[in-house]
């Protein structure tokens, strides 16, 4: 059953676009996929734009039922996206979110384009979701599947959140906003926003917000302070240099055992017994109620962005950094530990020559780039991966109806890991690796008539062998 | 209306259960190498906007996977898509009342799904319903809205070991200028 049904499909494929044989290296991957057809409605539900492409969801207009504090709050939303919660109420690090059944371990977040993706080390929170605040979100671009290879490691998909970053205006007044809720388990949360612009110079955001809660776990309360701001210079010959910072300060409470059977059993909270499914390297479930179980968690993204005009495309320059400092307290055992720090910092620059278009080759828009990042544990090992790579990538018209998306990104990857030993004793750091290697991307996309339109893509993408 | 199917093909799968092993505790046990993981399904996603007051976005998605034995499987070791729904319907809507006044509702259907322990969680339908009101006064917008979430007070686990919450109530207020 199994083969007949890839048989088909790479048939399908294979009339389209021929069929690129899998090189695997550590974590090689095929992916491939056939729109049946796209009809673009207009007038659509506001706040939520389906392209082929892309699903866009812009944060002015998007509406549900309840609060719309963070990111997983828009994703719980959106098809194609599985979101695991410990806790409905808010946020939290125990989250688990997915595309097409790979976590964020196989797919990208970014904030403007960069990926903010961590190791994972010492608890696999490559990206905490408790921190990712949308009081400074102008929009989330979801792309399902892994065939840009303008986006670094996407083989589940990308999400791409855009951060609001000011006006170009001569009018003084800012937009000036204030939001505030209360709800079910002492939960409330209150924000301020101000985005503005000076003389058509400079364009500004800035913005701050709390949120607090119970919890509808025992002892699994959440407080959340968050701060924002961004700067745009508006510079001459259409530029922008933009500035960028997201801060989230977050105080999580570990759930707690509520056993019947024990005598320390509250009533006012729902059962809560050792063994409960674990996503994340969370402390173990079996914590219990006494000392307060607790993680403090501070995290800080910083951008810088220089877009440049230049010649026949678009230069940008993006310089960034993400930390995030952590204080656990918890069981282990019979021992409480306190206050134990691990710290993970992921920074890197992008170089982007974008939507270069010449004279004498009309049909085809290029772009190409490098991207180096370093990501590791600056307490312990500050460059655990080094990854370098650069991409190439073609949007080529041929005629009203058919474009061709060829592409290719190269990495080469130097790590600096530990040695497993697999339930013999703890892991040895020291085991050092490199690996390098070519993944192309084609895909084509074909305007049957003005409101249909059909892909279909290719792939092999690699994956950074963090967990 | 968008529609794709999807098919990936994996060599070398670092699968992470994402717990420590029971036992030692140690956590770099918790991770091992699949020589060979499929990844197949197909989502469709629709956006509808029916007369003057009626949108919605709507959203059906199918998953499934096949891995290969690696030997390195225990009775508490899992595939995180093994946890996931083979099947999950998403319904967000908004009905417009009257002028800036907008009833909201969204729904979510996860059909059933392992767990890490092996057993399995029952399929799960939820309800959310919110009202959204608009207005201006001096310049300035407002809006209040208030909103129940499982307002069927739907029994359900999103992961295994605990159930969620029912009939989350809650509002927000918001002024604009």
């Amino acid at each position: 059953m199994r083969s007949k049904a890839k048989v088909i499909f790479l048939g399908i494929i294979c009339l389209l676009i021929g069929y690129i044989p899998m090189l695997g290296v550590l974590e090689g991957n095929v992916s491939a996929q056939v729109d049946l057809g796209e009809i673009i409605v207009i007038a659509p539900q506001p706040g939520v734009e389906i392209t082929p492409e892309k699903t866009i969801i812009r944060m002015d207009e998007f509406k549900k039922p309840g609060e719309v504090r963070t990111l997983t709050d828009v994703l719980t939303e959106i098809g194609g996206i599985d979101v695991q919660r410990t806790n409905p109420l808010m946020a939290s690090p125990g989250d688990e979110v997915s595309i097409r059944g790979l976590n964020e371990g196989r797919m990208v977040i970014e904030i403007d384009g960069r990926r903010i993706n961590h190791t994972g080390h010492v608890g696999r929170y490559i990206v905490d979701w408790s921190t990712l605040n949308m009081d400074d979100i102008d929009r989330i671009e979801i792309i399902r599947g892994g065939h840009s290879v303008l986006h670094p490691f996407a083989i589940g998909g990308v999400i791409n959140i855009i951060t609001k970053k000011g006006k170009k205006t001569k009018e003084i007044k800012p937009d000036i906003s204030f939001k505030g809720g209360y709800g079910r388990y002492g939960t409330y949360n209150g924000s301020v926003s101000i985005n503005g612009g000076l003389y058509n110079l400079i364009g500004y955001h800035f913005s701050a917000g709390k949120g607090e809660t119970d919890g509808y776990l025992r002892n699994n309360y959440q407080e959340t302070y968050n701060l924002n701001g961004h700067l745009t210079f508006f510079l001459p010959h259409e530029a922008t240099f933009n500035l960028g910072v997201k801060y989230s300060d977050v105080d999580y409470g570990f759930p707690v055992i509520n056993d019947p059977g024990r005598p320390d059993y509250d009533p006012d909270y729902p059962d809560f017994i050792p063994g409960a499914d674990q996503l994340r390297h969370l402390p173990p479930t079996g914590q219990l109620p006494q000392n307060n179980p607790h993680w403090e968690k501070h995290t800080t993204y910083l951008d810088g962005i220089l877009n440049l005009p230049l010649g026949p495309g678009n230069i940008k320059l993006h310089g960034f950094l993400t930390e995030g400092r952590r204080w656990i307290n918890m069981w282990r055992g019979n021992t409480f530990k306190k206050d134990q720090f691990v710290d993970d910092r992921t920074k890197g620059m992008i170089c982007e020559y974008r939507d270069i278009k010449f004279h004498f080759l009309s049909r085809h828009s290029l772009t190409l780039g490098f991207e180096y990042q370093e990501l590791g544990w600056p307490d312990k090992n500050p460059i655990i991966y080094l990854v370098k790579s650069a991409y190439l990538q073609d949007v080529i018209r041929l005629g009203d109806a058919w474009t061709l998306t060829p592409g290719v990104r190269y990495y080469k990857i130097d790590m600096d890991t530990y040695y497993s030993r697999f339930g013999a004793g703890g892991a040895i750091p020291g085991k050092k690796q490199d690996d390098s290697g070519l993944y192309p991307s084609l895909k084509v996309d074909f305007q049957a008539t003005p409101s249909t339109a059909l892909y279909a893509a290719v792939s092999r993408s690699y994956r950074l062998p963090c967990p | 209306m968008r529609s794709a199917l999807f098919y990936y093909d994996i060599e070398d799968f670092i699968n992470d259960n994402g717990i420590a092993s029971p036992g030692t505790g140690i956590g770099s046990n918790c991770l091992y190498n699949i020589d060979h993981f499929k990844l197949y399904g197909g989502e469709i996603e629709a956006a509808v906007r029916l007369g003057e007051r009626f949108r919605a976005t709507a959203a059906y998605v199918y998953q499934k996977y096949d891995a290969d034995k690696s030997g390195f499987e225990e009775d508490w070791t899992y595939y995180l898509p093994a946890l996931l729904p083979k099947h999950k319907v998403k319904l967000l809507a908004r009905y417009k009342v009257w002028e800036d006044g907008w009833l909201q509702f969204s729904s979510r259907y996860v059909a059933s799904r392992k767990t890490q322990k092996g057993s399995k969680l029952e399929d799960y339908i939820t309800v959310d319903v919110g009202f959204e009101q608009g207005f201006k006064f001096n310049g300035m917008e407002y809006t209040a809205k208030a909103f129940v979430n499982n307002i069927t007070g739907t029994d359900y686990e999103e992961i295994a070991g605990y159930k969620m919450p029912k009939y989350l109530w809650g509002f927000q207020v918001g002024v604009k200028f």
